[in-house]
C-alpha cells in the first residue's frame, strides 16, 4: 500500500519530463502518450514491490526500451507499408519515401511540439533536441535532465561508461551548434 | 566533458524544466489518467499478495533458496536409495540363512518339497 503512494509520488513527479522525452524522440505526442502509459503500467506490473529508491533507474531503463520497440514496430511498419505500395501502384520506392517525408513534415506542422507557446530559446532548444541521433539525446537527456550519474546512464542504455561519455559531449557539441545555426 | 559543455548543458535544461509547465492541460490530464490507473494495479496487485500471503513468501523463499532446496532433495534422494538397498540386502540375507538352515537340518530337504513334511509333524505331535 504503502509502496503504490511512492509509485504516484514518484510518476507524478516524473510524468511530464517522462513525455517530453518521448516526445523528443518520436516526433509524435499521441506515441508519446501511449509510451509514457506503457511505461507505468510495466513499472506498476513488475517492480511496484521494488524500493521506491530503485524506482528512477527502472522506470527510465523501461521508458527507454518502449520507445525502441516503438521504433522496430514503426520500422518494420514502414517496411510493409512501402512493399504494400509498390506492389498496388507500382511506384518506386523513392517516390514512396517523397510521400512519407511529406508526412511527416505535415505531421510536425500540426503538432503542438510546433504550436507550443514557449520562449524563442525553448523551442530552438527542442527543436535541436528532436534533430539529435537518438542514442545522443538518450545520453543527454538522461545524464542531465534526469541527473543520473555516468554509470547509471550506462546503465539504463545498456552501453558503457566511455561510451556514455562520447554520446553526451556530442550531444553538447551538436546542440550548441544546431542552437548557434538557428539564432542566425 | 570541459566545464563550457557542463554549462550548456545545464543551461539547456534550466529551459527545458521551464518549458515543463507549459506542456498542454489535456496532456496532463491524460497523464493524470495514467498515472492513476499504474497506481490502482500496483494497489491491486499489493492486495492480491497479501490474499495469497504465506504460500507466496513459501514460494518465494524456495525460490531465493533453490540451490540449497535442490541439495535437500538430492540428499533425500540418496538416502531413500540407501535404505531401500539395505533393505535389500536383508532380504538376500535372510534368505541365505534359511537355506543354510535347511541344509544342515536334521530332516533332508525332500521332506520340505514333496507334501510329507505336514503329514510327519501331524503324526509325531500325535
Amino acid at each position: 500500500m504503502e509502496n503504490s503512494h511512492a509509485l504516484g509520488r514518484f510518476l507524478a513527479e516524473v510524468e511530464r519530463r517522462a513525455y517530453r522525452q518521448a516526445a523528443f524522440a518520436v516526433h509524435d505526442d499521441q506515441a508519446a502518450l501511449d509510451i509514457v502509459q506503457d511505461a507505468m503500467m510495466k513499472l506498476a506490473e513488475k517492480y511496484s514491490n521494488q524500493p521506491p529508491a530503485e524506482f528512477p533507474m527502472l522506470f527510465q531503463r523501461i521508458l527507454q526500451n518502449t520507445i525502441r520497440d516503438y521504433y522496430r514496430r514503426q520500422k518494420v511498419r514502414n517496411y510493409w507499408v512501402k512493399a504494400l505500395s509498390f506492389i498496388t501502384s507500382g511506384r518506386s520506392a523513392e517516390d514512396d519515401d517523397e510521400v512519407l517525408e511529406y508526412d511527416q513534415a505535415a505531421d510536425e506542422k500540426d503538432s503542438p511540439l510546433s504550436t507550443l507557446e514557449t520562449g524563442k530559446n525553448l523551442a530552438h532548444i527542442e527543436a535541436a533536441l528532436e534533430k539529435l541521433p537518438a542514442r545522443q539525446r538518450e545520453a543527454f537527456l538522461l545524464r542531465y535532465w534526469e541527473d543520473m550519474d555516468i554509470a547509471e546512464t550506462a546503465q539504463v542504455m545498456g552501453c558503457s561508461e566511455g561510451s556514455v561519455k562520447t554520446h553526451c559531449s556530442r550531444a553538447t557539441h551538436a546542440l550548441a551548434a544546431l542552437l548557434k545555426d538557428m539564432k542566425e | 566533458m570541459n566545464k563550457t559543455d557542463d554549462v550548456m548543458a545545464r543551461k539547456v535544461i534550466a529551459e527545458l524544466d521551464a518549458g515543463l509547465d507549459k506542456v498542454r492541460p489535456e496532456i496532463l490530464q491524460q497523464l493524470h489518467v495514467a498515472r492513476e490507473r499504474a497506481c490502482a494495479h500496483a494497489r491491486r496487485k499489493s492486495h492480491a499478495h497479501v490474499g495469497m500471503g504465506h504460500s507466496m513468501a513459501l514460494v518465494d523463499k524456495l525460490r531465493q533458496h533453490r540451490v540449497a532446496v535442490l541439495g535437500v532433495v538430492l540428499m533425500m534422494l540418496l538416502f531413500g536409495s540407501l535404505v531401500m538397498w539395505q533393505s535389500t540386502m536383508d532380504e538376500e540375507d535372510d534368505t541365505a540363512s534359511v537355506d543354510t538352515e535347511l541344509l544342515t537340518g536334521d530332516l533332508p530337504v525332500n521332506a520340505y518339497l514333496d507334501g510329507h513334511l505336514s503329514k510327519w509333524v501331524s503324526n509325531a505331535s500325535e
